[in-house]
């Protein structure tokens, strides 16, 4: 099981996606949850001095940073390297799979998700990052 | 999923959902419309989030629509926002979009965030009632099936023909079996077939394949399906919503238009020639039943007359209305018949917004062709536009052009009414043409390609 008090931040360009994604957080359990329109203001929301942000759940095609971008800046750098990140896109050709898993992403959603999905991405992700 | 769990739909329990469809474009499809359950919802972002919301979260998964059908975006919504919010809502349905604005239509875009194909009219209209026919006769198990028009002169009568044929009965408002896989098309049914100004039956498009088969040395048919596909195929990827394409994108877009007329129109035996025009006499009057048309008659009447480059008359003949496009759908929906004075001014600027919708879009398009499209509204005897020129004052590509324009007007036959004989529409194009107060279009052309033609 995860652990639903974690904040999560959930980064995408469309209001409407955001909006259903938390709505989705919400019924897994998820109170806080906070939200970016971009990679570059998730990436300040993460590197804010007072950041709680446990976990990212991100779009890829975002202007100013792309969500690849994201992790690539989060992985290259030891304090934020350990960050869940589940990426939710519309992007499914095997190359770019394997261009977001290269990246750093803990795991990958296509586009249209739902609740069922978005809760066996969590579980999977929090059982991979659990201590051995 | 195994053909004896799937369920068999009826067609009166297919439900269709217009999100957003404007009343031109409702009009434009009651027919298809009236067969099926139809729902509609109105274009507005907080409904369909909602929608998305309650679909994302449930775990017990309502029936969806067979079909989704989406309209125009109005200007606050983004399209790749409305295909992602729809997507959440309706995971399985197919969602095509349906729009008319070229400024926004981005095929890719649409593609890439959930829609299943996209149509711009008003130039679509056929090839979207031909995706809804298929995607519903594979629902339905074959129950609604999905046609298209086959040429009656690609049969070979006492033969035994592989495939089904069907006739669209327009009084009925449907389809009913013509002829059965296997059995031999006598020489009396063929007959029957011309007498009764058959110039096409409809095949099942799964056995188009074998009809293809069936009629490969000669075919007609398979040559008008594929300039049919290549030229849909190059302007899908070249409609993205008013980006301007790289150098490299607009070459290869003409350089497709250029192959599709040299593969499916030019190479073809010269003393068939008759054959390859009768053979589109007759189509369905259509947006781009008329591009496809007006191409083949003008790089055909440019060989038979030895006026210009056939090939490149095929190219003003495919693109000569492409500015029809950024007219609103509400006039090019409409027959010219019907249009009030004022829509007509509009409408008579449409030659000259093709010019500067080629030019903006940086198509490197020949000098020729560019002065075709111009003038192909200017007639003959005066009181044309967009600069009423007369007689030789009209650049000769533009005569050509007209000519194969006014060829396809007089010779497409109107939704609904019956087929018109090859000779009664040739007769027709001569009393037109020929022995009008003012004629439109060179009468020298006229006489030529029509005396070939009689033979």
């Amino acid at each position: 099981m995860f652990d639903n008090k974690t904040q999560v931040l959930v980064v995408d360009d469309m209001m409407t996606v955001r909006m259903v994604m938390v709505q989705c957080l919400a019924d897994l359990g998820f109170t806080n949850v906070i939200q970016a329109t971009n990679g570059q203001l998730a990436w300040d929301a993460i590197t804010a001095d007072n950041s709680q942000v446990g976990f990212v759940v991100s779009d890829w095609n975002m202007p100013k940073l792309t969500g690849v971008e994201l992790v690539r800046l989060l992985r290259a750098n030891k304090k934020y390297a350990q960050i869940p990140f589940l990426l939710a896109t519309t992007e499914s050709e095997t190359t770019k799979v394997v261009e977001a898993v290269k990246a750093g992403v803990d795991d990958y959603v296509v586009k249209p998700f739902n609740v069922s999905t978005l809760k066996e991405k969590f579980e999977n992700i929090y059982k991979k990052k659990a201590p051995k | 999923m195994s053909l004896a769990a799937r369920k068999i739909i009826p067609s009166e329990n297919v439900r269709i959902l217009t999100v957003g469809l404007g009343r031109a474009e409702l009009l434009t499809f009651s027919e298809t419309l009236s067969h099926f359950q139809h729902e509609q919802l109105p274009m507005h972002l907080e409904t369909l989030v909602k929608g998305a919301i309650d679909s994302s979260r449930s775990t017990i998964k309502k029936p969806e629509p067979h079909i989704v059908l989406v309209g125009q975006p109005t200007d606050d919504i983004d399209i790749g926002e409305l295909a992602q919010t729809l997507r959440l809502q309706f995971q399985q349905s197919p969602i095509y979009a349906v729009m008319w604005d070229r400024n926004k239509f981005h095929r890719r875009k649409l593609l890439k965030n959930g829609f299943n194909d996209a149509f711009l009219l008003p130039f679509e209209i056929s090839p979207l009632k031909r995706t809804i026919h298929t995607h519903l006769r594979k629902q339905t198990e074959g129950a609604i099936a999905s046609y298209r028009p086959i040429r009656v002169a690609d049969l070979k009568p006492e033969t035994a023909l592989p495939f089904s044929l069907a006739v669209f009965l327009p009084v009925n408002n449907k389809y009913v079996p013509f002829h059965h896989a296997g059995d031999t098309l006598s020489n009396e049914r063929f007959e029957k077939m011309i007498t009764h100004k058959m110039d096409s039956v409809l095949i099942n498009t799964d056995e188009l394949p074998v009809f293809y088969e069936y009629a490969r040395h000669s075919s007609l048919t398979e040559r008008r399906h594929r300039l049919e596909d290549d030229f849909r195929s190059a302007m899908s990827d070249f409609l993205r919503g008013g980006e301007i394409p790289l150098l490299k994108e607009s070459e290869q877009f003409v350089a497709e238009c250029s192959r599709a007329i040299q593969n499916y129109v030019l190479e073809f035996p010269r003393e068939r020639i008759a054959d390859q025009i009768f053979s589109y006499m007759g189509d369905i009057e259509d947006h781009y039943n008329h591009a496809l048309n007006t191409a083949t008659y003008c790089a055909t009447f440019s060989m038979m007359l030895g006026i210009g480059d056939p090939e490149q008359m095929g190219i003003a003949g495919l693109l000569h209305d492409l500015g029809e496009f950024d007219l609103p759908f509400e006039l090019t929906s409409k027959s010219t018949e019907l249009l009030t004075s004022e829509e007509r001014k509009i409408y008579q600027t449409h030659p000259v917004r093709t010019i500067t919708m080629l030019r903006e879009l940086k198509l490197p398009v020949r000098g020729e062709v560019l002065t075709a499209i111009t003038h192909h509204h200017e007639q003959f005897e005066g009181g044309g536009y967009p600069e009423s020129r007369m007689s030789f004052n009209i650049p000769i590509e533009a005569q050509l052009l007209a000519f194969a324009d006014r060829f396809d007007y007089l010779t497409r036959r109107k939704s609904g009414t019956p087929a018109v004989g090859l000779k009664e529409s040739l007769a027709y194009v001569r009393q037109k043409l020929l022995f009008a107060d003012k004629k439109p279009v060179n009468p020298e052309f006229v006489q030529k390609v029509l005396s070939i033609l009689d033979k």
